[in-house]
Formats: C-alpha cells, structure tokens, sequence
C-alpha cells in the first residue's frame, strides 16, 4: 500500500533471527551472524520488503517484550462471513460448501465488481405493487454491464441464485446432479460392457469409437471430476482389502488376516512386505473412469476461432484464476463468480503462544476483546521538512513549512533540513540513540546527517499536565528560537531541536544523491536521460535508522508475583532496552 | 470526552447550523443542547464573519472564508454549494470545506410511512453527516436514487462520525460508517454501503450497491478488497494521549487517518 511521503516502516526482526540460524547450513550467506552489529538493515534488499511494516500493522507481545509483525503471529479463525451479505457462516456449512457465500452474492467474472439481479422485464408502471416486477432474472454487473444474458442463462426466481446457477449450463442447458450423473455413468458402462460382448462377437470397432468422440465433446469440468473421482473411489475401494480388523473377516486362510498375523510376528520382515504389498493402481481408461484425451481437432477450432472473432473473446489469466474450471479459454464458457468468504481472526505470538489480539466475534462488531499494539510499546518517529527558506521566513516553526515542501522533488546536492519527531508511547521516559550510515544504500547516494543522535524523551503522562504546564510557560515549545526569530541557533549539533510532553524533535540534515553519477556539467539541460538507467522506485529517498531506547519500568506484576519475596520489591524498576530498525521515506528526488 | 472541550462548546448560543427542520441526532449533542436550549434554532446561513477569522494561516484553506464557526462547532465554507439546508443534518464539528456541493434538495418524496403525531411538517432528511467529519475542497455529495416506477426517488444517506473524505470524491453511498477515509478523487457510486475502519485509496471507484466490510482496504476500478487495515488502524500517536493538547506537537499532521479527526477539525481554520 503506497503511502504518501513522508512514510515510517518498521522492521520486525524475526526474519533476521531467521537467517541467524540457517547460515551454519548454507555456506553461501554472505553475512554471518556475528557480525549483526556491524550491518547495516538496507531497504532497497529484496528480503527488506517482507519486513517492514507500517506501525499500525505491528504488534507487541508483552511477554516476549518484542515487535510482533503478521509475519511472525500465529492466527486463528474466528469466523467466517461473506463480504458482501455480512452473513455468518458456521464452520460446518465450510467443510461441506466449500469458502464461497451461497446466497446471492455474485461477483462479475470480467471486472470482479458485485452483481446485481436484475429483471430482465421492465417493470410496469401501471402496477402499483413491487410484486408486479417478474422475472425472467439475470445477474449483471452495474460497473462492466456483463450480465448472465451473455452466457445465456435466467433465472426463474430472484432468490436461490445459487442452486438455479448449479442447475444451469450456459446457454440455457440443464447441468445433471450429482445423482443423475451417476445414474448416468452406470447405465454407459453397462451399455459399453454390453458394446464390448458384441465387439467381440463382430469384430467391428467402429461404433464406438465414434461414440466416445462425441461424448468427449460435451463432457463439462464437473463431469469429469466426477468421472474421475468415481473411478478412484471404485479402484480404492477393490484394491485396500475390506478392513483386516474387521470381525466378517474371521477366515484365517485369507491372505490378508495371513499377512496380518505375519507382520505382527515379524516385524523386521514387515516393512519389505509392506512395500511390496500395494499392487499399482489401474489408472483411467475411458471417458468414463475420467480419462481425457488430448483432442488435436479442439485445439484447431479454438484457433480457427480466434481467427475468426479476434483476441477480444479470449480471456485474461487473472479472469481465469477467478473461475473455478481453470481451463476455459473464451468468453462464453464465464460463470458468475460466487463470492468468497472472509474470515475474522485472532493473533497469537509465534514464540510464547500469548493472545496478541482477539476481536470480539460478532461479525457486525468491531471491538476487540484484546489488542496489544506496537503503537503503545515504540515510539513513534515521523519526519517532517523544515525547509530553511520557509523557516527563515516563518517565525513559528511547523506552521505553513510542511505544506508548502515538495516531498516529489528534492532537490539534489542541497543540504535540506528535516525534523524527526519521536513521540513517546510509555509512561516512562525513555533514552534514545539513532544510528543511520552516512550515505543510504544504492545507487544513489545520498548523506545523511542526525544531528542529535542522542537524546530523551518524557514519558507519556497525563495529557492535562502538559496543558497547564505548557499555560504557564508558553515559551517552552519555541525555546530553541531566538527572540528575533531567527533560527539559524537551533540547527546545532548535538542539541535537540524542541521537546514536549511526550515528544523530542532533532534535526537530520539530508544531501539527497544524485539521479546520475556526476559530472562537472551535472547541472545542463539532459535531465531525462538518467532515469532510463534507475530501476523503478530508484530515486526515492529512504534512508535506515536504528532506533536504540533505554527505560526504566515497573518490574510487570506477573514477574514480580514469581519473585515476590519481600514487599520492598513493589516498586522495584528493571532497565530495559529496545531496539529496532525503522525506514524512513523522505521523498523522491526531482529529475535535474 | 475532552472536558475542556465541553466547557468550550457549551458556552453561548448553541446552534446546529443547517438543521432547521430536525433535532440533532447524536444523542451525545443532543443532550448536550436541548438541555438548556431549544434545539431548533434558526440560524442565518450566510452571516458574515468576524474579522478575526478572515486570516487563514493554511494555504489550504486561504481561499476558504469560512462561515461563521457555529458554537456546534460545525466549519462550513461560504465557498460550498448547499441546496437543500433543511435537510442536512451536521453532527456538529464537521468541517465542510470550498467548492464541496452538499445536494439535500434531492430528498425523498416518498410519503414518510409514519407521520408526526403533533401535526408538524416533518421535513425529510437527505444527508446526516456525523461529528468531526471532514469533507474535503471539490467533493460532491449527492443521495443516491433509483428509477421506480417511472420516477426517480431519492434516498437518505447518512455519513458517520470521524469520516474524512478527500478532495474532489463524488460521493453517492447511502450509508458511510465512522472512521472511514477516503483517498482523493474517489467516485462512490449510489447505493454503497461501508461499514466501519475501511480505507479507500484514491482514485478508486466504488460500484453501485457494493459491501465494503469493516477493516479492509479498498482500491481500484472497480473497486476490490486489497487489504485489511492493522490492528492498530486509527489509534493515535502518542498512545494513550491520543488527542490531548499535548500531542499538537506532533509530527507531520497530529491525526491518524481513521482515527479521531478532532484535531484535524480544530486545524482547518
């Protein structure tokens, strides 16, 4: 999801932990573990994408005392309902009906926008009831205008879509039930079995080869299936013996309680046994056991098609992973696409198994029982221009400078000023230390410079402390800026540019790169051609920084209920440390 | 709830700016007012403004003079269209920005199936909208209609609380949740309907009649589910701050999309 600049990522390490533990195997990876510290996370690595994360997406286990990305959660459903009627689905009706609504819920198979059932009569305006407006019904599409008249299929009713689909073939004709079918196939085989006694009595095999030639041409993808599925059944079915522990099978001359009794004697010889044991399956034969054969003629029509009526009746890859027989080739053969459920679910931590969170199950709720966020354990970073032409001119800092920035053009070889805010989610005040490398990783090079890498942050107390005290002493916030307005003072290195309640703001001073390596005439007129050499993305400025905190907190109750030994404990405060690995986006550098 | 906030918007004349034929519908407001009040007031719609507030301090807005801040809070642009006042219904802290054409002259004519017991005129409702929503500059919200019988009919739509609705959308839903934003140049045709916690990217389009549940993210033409929003979606920076005075000082903008818009609402001058 493309976010606008300036955007924040967070990396979640439990895919460096990962790698940390293969390399012993893999003599081919390049960094090994020890030398963590000294690597610098690069954004632009393939493997970063599966990492970083905006804050929103993170969680936090308590217990871990670590980030929790969706990639290193465990989730478990709660329920399944359909998108579109917000209808509940009990987990039964899933194992039997498969993942997709069987209401009315349809989407286009051209432009996946939900269908509408419509009628195909206009509706008299005489009639003053809407139970004058009759069928015959359609589904059809408000965005694309695709409607089932298309594939030649209506509907007698405006309810029931579902089972009136599964009885429709397109082009109006009835599809068989499952019954049916089978009925079907077993008056074939004996009709074909009663064919064979004749063939062989007339050594004449002409008939049925043409038979089997137009059964071919009409068989349907369920069909098929069922062919198929019947045939294996039946084959399972003749080659597992009837159960050996069965009690009908008491015979002790058969040869399947014999080679029972012999693997329970034997079992060194057992295995060998075993594995000779499986006679292979028969596979298919004919149409009728499922089999099909690759008809040359079908494939001339197609194309002989095409000729004919051109690519526009041809379907897209992405229209015929929507569908649910993957080998249709044209338009015609397009069903309605039942839409697919959704799910609601709870997240476990990978390490510990601790609920991370757990929405409350009713679908039409959007509470949760437990959430336990990222947002409340890390600091927040965000950037923000501080563009010292618009700063010199502006007095009070974060007025109108941010707006009036192009986050799209930086310029580059230009020293430009940022302001990083780091606001503080816990209720005690944390030490920070950034650390970024001096130039960004790729190609193109660009300095970056903190300003003040270390500083503090106060802790997130209650909101009305700031307010009053920030009404006693207004002049808090601006201290940085001189009198005069001028505020050349506050760049500074090593000072921190302002600080509230729960927030500090330093300085980082960016030189974005160049789009192309330089020349002594970097600054002519040939601007366009140095993005035909960048990749995509090449030119946006993202720039690594490592995040270092260091607090002092309450010892959690559950730790201090363990090692409760005396009461003077209560308040006892462990030093902790967090660290992580955040990318900032700052823009994208203009084209000279 | 923000008690300084109360006391803040408690004080003068309370009055629903726009809502001359019904009371306010947020419970919360409603009490808050028409404890000491009478709810219907009469508001002259395009009064003019004090001086004060004719100096904008955002370029975004620097065209916009508003109308004058109502006591609900309510920040409507003289430069917006709005035909139909009497059938819009404003939360109350709801920012309406320029060039944004509210249609509630397109209301339903259908006969109400309950008429008022004391005889008064009940004026029908064509578009609520909920507290500290945002509607951003160019955004046309027009309820949607359908053909019945050979008349179009117009139905009420209703927008909930906390929404924000980018530049130049065109909006037709007959219901938008709370907490739902909407990216630029978004088209939501008639008769959508979206439920809570959902992020519309921009440039989407939004068929007719299309359930977008909770919590997911919307995007493309049409529009399709391409995500799910974090847990973390809308909570505010800062924690459990989120929304104080202290948190102004923030970063880049001091509110979460889906989140609370309060301070976004009290930054559009």
């Amino acid at each position: 999801m493309a976010q606008p600049f300036p955007y924040t990522y967070y990396s979640c390490d439990c895919y460096d932990s990962k790698t940390a533990s293969i390399p012993t195997k893999r003599s081919s990876q390049p960094p090994p573990p020890e030398d963590e510290d000294e690597r610098t996370f690069d954004p632009r690595n393939p493997r970063s994408n599966y990492s970083l994360y905006p804050l929103e997406h993170l969680l936090y286990c308590e217990d871990c005392q670590q980030i929790r990305c969706p990639r290193c959660v465990i989730e478990e459903t709660l329920n399944w309902f359909c998108p579109s009627c917000l209808f509940e689905v009990p987990s039964s009706m899933i194992k039997s009906e498969g993942n997709r609504c069987t209401r009315n819920c349809y989407n286009c198979p051209v432009c996946t926008s939900p269908m509408m059932v419509n009628s195909l009569e206009p509706p008299d305006p005489n009639t003053d009831d809407r139970s004058g407006i009759g069928g015959p019904w359609v589904l059809s599409c408000p965005y694309c205008h695709w409607s089932t008249v298309d594939i030649g299929i209506e509907f007698e009713k405006h309810t029931g879509i579902t089972q009136q689909l599964s009885r429709i073939a397109n082009g109006g004709k009835p599809i068989p039930t499952q019954k049916e079918r089978d009925k079907e196939r077993d008056r074939r085989k004996e009709l074909e079995s009663k064919k064979k006694e004749r063939e062989i009595l007339s050594e004449s095999d002409d008939s049925p080869t043409v038979d089997r030639r137009r059964v071919d041409g009409s068989l349907s993808h369920e069909e098929l299936f069922s062919n198929l599925s019947a045939f294996y059944k039946s084959q399972i079915a003749s080659a597992t013996p009837s159960n050996p522990f069965s009690p009908h099978d008491i015979n002790f001359s058969s040869p399947s309680s014999f080679s029972r009794i012999m693997n329970l004697y034997s079992s060194t010889s057992s295995k060998k046994q075993k594995q000779a044991k499986p006679t292979p399956m028969r596979e298919a034969a004919s149409t009728l056991e499922g089999l099909t054969i690759h008809d040359s003629a079908a494939d001339a029509t197609a194309i002989e098609r095409i000729k004919k009526e051109g690519w526009s009746i041809t379907l897209s890859s992405t229209q015929k992973h929507d569908q649910l027989n993957p080998n249709m080739q044209f338009d015609d053969e397009l069903r309605p696409v039942a839409t697919l459920l959704r799910t609601k679910r709870g997240k476990r931590c990978r390490n510990c198994r601790h609920i991370l969170s757990k929405p409350e199950s009713k679908i039409t709720s959007t509470r949760y029982k437990i959430k336990l966020l990222a947002l409340n354990h890390i600091p927040r970073l965000s950037l923000r221009a501080l563009s010292t032409t618009t700063a010199q001119q502006n007095p009070t800092p974060g007025t109108s400078a941010p707006l009036t920035f192009d986050y799209n053009a930086l310029k580059s070889g230009i020293p430009t000023h940022f302001l990083l805010t780091l606001s503080n989610p816990l209720f005690d005040p944390i030490r920070v230390t950034l650390a970024t490398p001096s130039t960004t990783p790729g190609k193109i090079q660009s300095r970056i410079t903190i300003l003040c890498p270390q500083f503090e942050v106060g802790a997130n107390t209650d909101v009305w402390d700031d307010a009053l005290s920030s009404s006693l002493s207004p002049v808090k916030r601006g201290s940085v800026i001189g009198p005069d307005g001028q505020i050349q003072g506050g760049i500074e290195a090593g000072k921190i540019w302002d600080r509230g309640r729960n927030w500090t703001r330093v300085v980082i001073e960016i030189v974005p790169g160049f789009l192309k390596p330089v020349t002594g005439l970097a600054f002519g007129g040939n601007g366009g051609v140095p993005e035909e050499m960048l990749n995509e993305d090449e030119d946006v400025l993202e720039i690594p920084i490592f995040v270092r905190l260091e607090f002092e907190a309450d010892v959690s109750a559950e730790d201090r209920g363990l090692s409760d030994s005396k009461e003077s404990e209560k308040d006892k405060r462990e030093k902790r440390e967090e660290a992580f690995w955040t990318v900032i986006g700052v823009g994208r550098i203009a084209a000279i | 709830m923000n008690p300084l906030l109360q006391a803040k918007s408690c004080q003068g004349v309370p009055n629903i700016l726009l809502n001359l034929g019904q009371t306010c519908n947020h419970p919360l407001l409603s009490s808050l007012y028409s404890s000491s009040h009478p709810p219907i007031f009469p508001a002259p719609l395009r009064t003019h403004l004090p001086p004060s507030s004719l100096l904008p301090t955002r370029p975004l807005t620097s065209s916009t003079a508003l109308k004058h801040p109502q006591d609900s809070g309510n920040k409507v642009s003289r430069r917006s269209a709005i035909t139909g006042t009497a059938n819009i219904t404003l939360g109350g802290r709801t920012v309406i920005q320029a060039d944004v054409h509210l249609r509630g002259d397109l209301h339903p004519t259908r006969a109400m199936p309950r008429s008022d017991s004391s005889g008064r005129e009940v004026i029908p409702t064509s578009i609520s909208i909920g507290r500290c929503t945002v509607i951003s500059t160019g955004s046309v919200i027009k309820p949607p209609s359908r053909v019945s019988r050979g008349q179009v009919h117009y139905y009420p739509m209703k927008i909930g609380d906390n929404v924000f609705v980018g530049p130049n959308c065109s909006i037709s839903a007959i219901s938008i949740a709370s907490h739902v934003h909407i990216g630029v140049n978004t088209t939501i045709h008639p008769f959508v309907i979206i439920k809570e916690n959902v992020k519309i990217l921009p440039n989407t389009v939004i068929p007719t009649q299309m359930v977008i549940p909770s919590g997911s993210v919307v995007g493309g033409r049409p529009a399709r589910v391409v995500g799910e929003v974090g847990e973390g979606w809308g909570v505010s920076a800062g924690g459990a701050g989120g929304g104080g005075l202290g948190v102004g000082g923030g970063g880049e903008k001091n509110w979460v999309e889906g989140g609370d818009l309060r301070e976004l609402v009290r930054s559009i001058k």
